[in-house]
């Protein structure tokens, strides 16, 4: 028996709202929901919008999870924008490993070792000590890349979109994200066996390039 | 509507099944750029158009905004009668696609919202960068009250942060004017 959250009335098991105020239904005995709606999960990342050589705008994109769908939240400035992603509709996630943070740790330590050496060679004072500082912090900034982890690109596909996750841009953050988020997508969309989805995925492709095929001829 | 293949996100080539669910990396059959792909029973899925039924008998129940075609559920906004065309599902609640609308509007629904101005960020902002040069706080520190009093009940990031920002700007903003009025009540008594 389940209760409306509003008025009180009682419902059978299969209802959902109550008929009267549209209020959801709680079991009587249900633990207290939970004080947030959202959870953060791990990983942020800034998505530029414009061209490769000039940003139009950038935002800080970080990924929340709830209890249905998962929240794509951009901060550009003081707006924040928001996209959701129902665990029912999730059909893919595709992450591509880049090796962006490989070239960036590569150049970030030829600086690093060009200011040490810079410093060890200079007798001024003053600009060991700036040259020195800049070798730590290109130091640092390696040591950080390094610990962050490589680097990816992740995708999200649903049935009519497929959209850039950009705060899952390293590959700790994704697969950690992914595991999160994978029990409630199972959940949602029911278990299923790999092998079988396999077979069905190649049954449709096969009907799917048939007919293009036979075009082409 | 896309296919149920799945794509490379790098050169869009149609991508085989056999390494997906793996957890391993596997190259692209056309570019080679390593993939891990994680797919879900919802790719095959072929999404369903709702159907409306017809009217069979006269004076039967009809949708509001289709007369010639047969209710099926009553809009938990405003009461009318709905065809399965009109009928909004959401969070449970169906919906006619003008209360649907209407609710957009007035920010009822939270599900529909996409984006939100963090006002309370605002005025920390106009309470903060002022302090870099002196005479901004003149300007930035009432500006920075004015948007607590103007924005004080406006929700803040849909993802539950606390109004710290408000409380913190409100009191550098306060701190800021009261060393203004101690300020101005020196420079008079020592004139």
């Amino acid at each position: 028996m389940k209760k409306c959250s509003y008025c009180g009335k009682e419902y059978p098991d299969t209802a959902t709202v109550c008929d009267i105020d549209a209020h959801p239904l709680v079991e009587p005995n249900a633990p207290a929901p939970p004080r947030r709606e959202y959870k953060r999960l791990p990983g942020r990342g800034m998505q530029v919008e414009g061209n490769r050589w000039l940003a139009v705008s950038r935002a800080l994109c970080t990924v929340w999870l709830a209890r249905d769908h998962l929240l794509l939240v951009s901060r550009t400035g003081y707006t924040e924008r928001y996209k959701r992603f129902y665990f029912r509709d999730i059909q893919a996630i595709i992450i591509r490993k880049t090796a962006t943070a490989f070239v960036w740790n590569i150049v970030l330590a030829i600086f690093a070792l060009a200011s040490v050496l810079l410093a060890v060679e200079v007798s001024d004072l003053v600009a060991r000590l700036i040259l020195s500082f800049l070798g730590g912090l290109f130091a640092f900034l390696v040591l950080l890349s390094l610990w962050r982890g490589p680097t990816c690109v992740t995708h999200i596909r649903t049935a009519v979109q497929t959209e850039q996750l950009a705060a899952w841009n390293r590959m700790r953050a994704a697969r950690k994200g992914l595991g999160l988020i994978r029990p409630q997508l199972l959940e949602a969309q029911g278990e299923f066996s790999m092998p079988d989805l396999r077979a069905r995925l190649e049954d449709q492709i096969l009907r799917q390039t048939q007919p293009s095929a036979a075009q082409t001829l | 509507m896309e296919s149920s293949l799945v794509k490379c996100s790098k050169c869009q080539a149609f991508l085989f099944p056999e390494p997906f669910n793996t957890g391993q990396f596997s190259p692209c059959p056309s570019c080679g750029a390593p993939l891990a792909v994680e797919v879900f029973p919802a790719i095959l899925q072929t999404p369903s158009a709702a159907a409306a039924e017809p009217l069979l008998v006269e004076g039967q129940s009809s949708c509001f905004y289709h007369p010639a075609k047969k209710a099926s559920i009553v809009c938990q906004g405003c009461g009318r009668f709905l065809c399965g065309l009109c009928d909004l599902e959401l969070n449970g609640r169906h919906v006619c696609p003008a209360c649907l609308e209407a609710g957009q509007k007035k920010s009822k629904y939270k599900d529909l919202e996409n984006t939100r101005v963090l006002w309370d960020h605002i005025a920390l902002a106009a309470a903060v960068f002022p302090l870099l040069c002196f005479w901004g706080t003149i300007i930035g520190a009432p500006y920075a009250l004015y948007l607590i009093l103007r924005y004080r009940k406006a929700p803040c990031s849909i993802t539950g942060r606390s109004s710290v920002a408000f409380v913190a700007a409100g009191v550098l903003a306060v701190l800021e004017l009261a060393g203004w009025v101690a300020g101005l009540i020196y420079w008079i008594v020592k004139t």
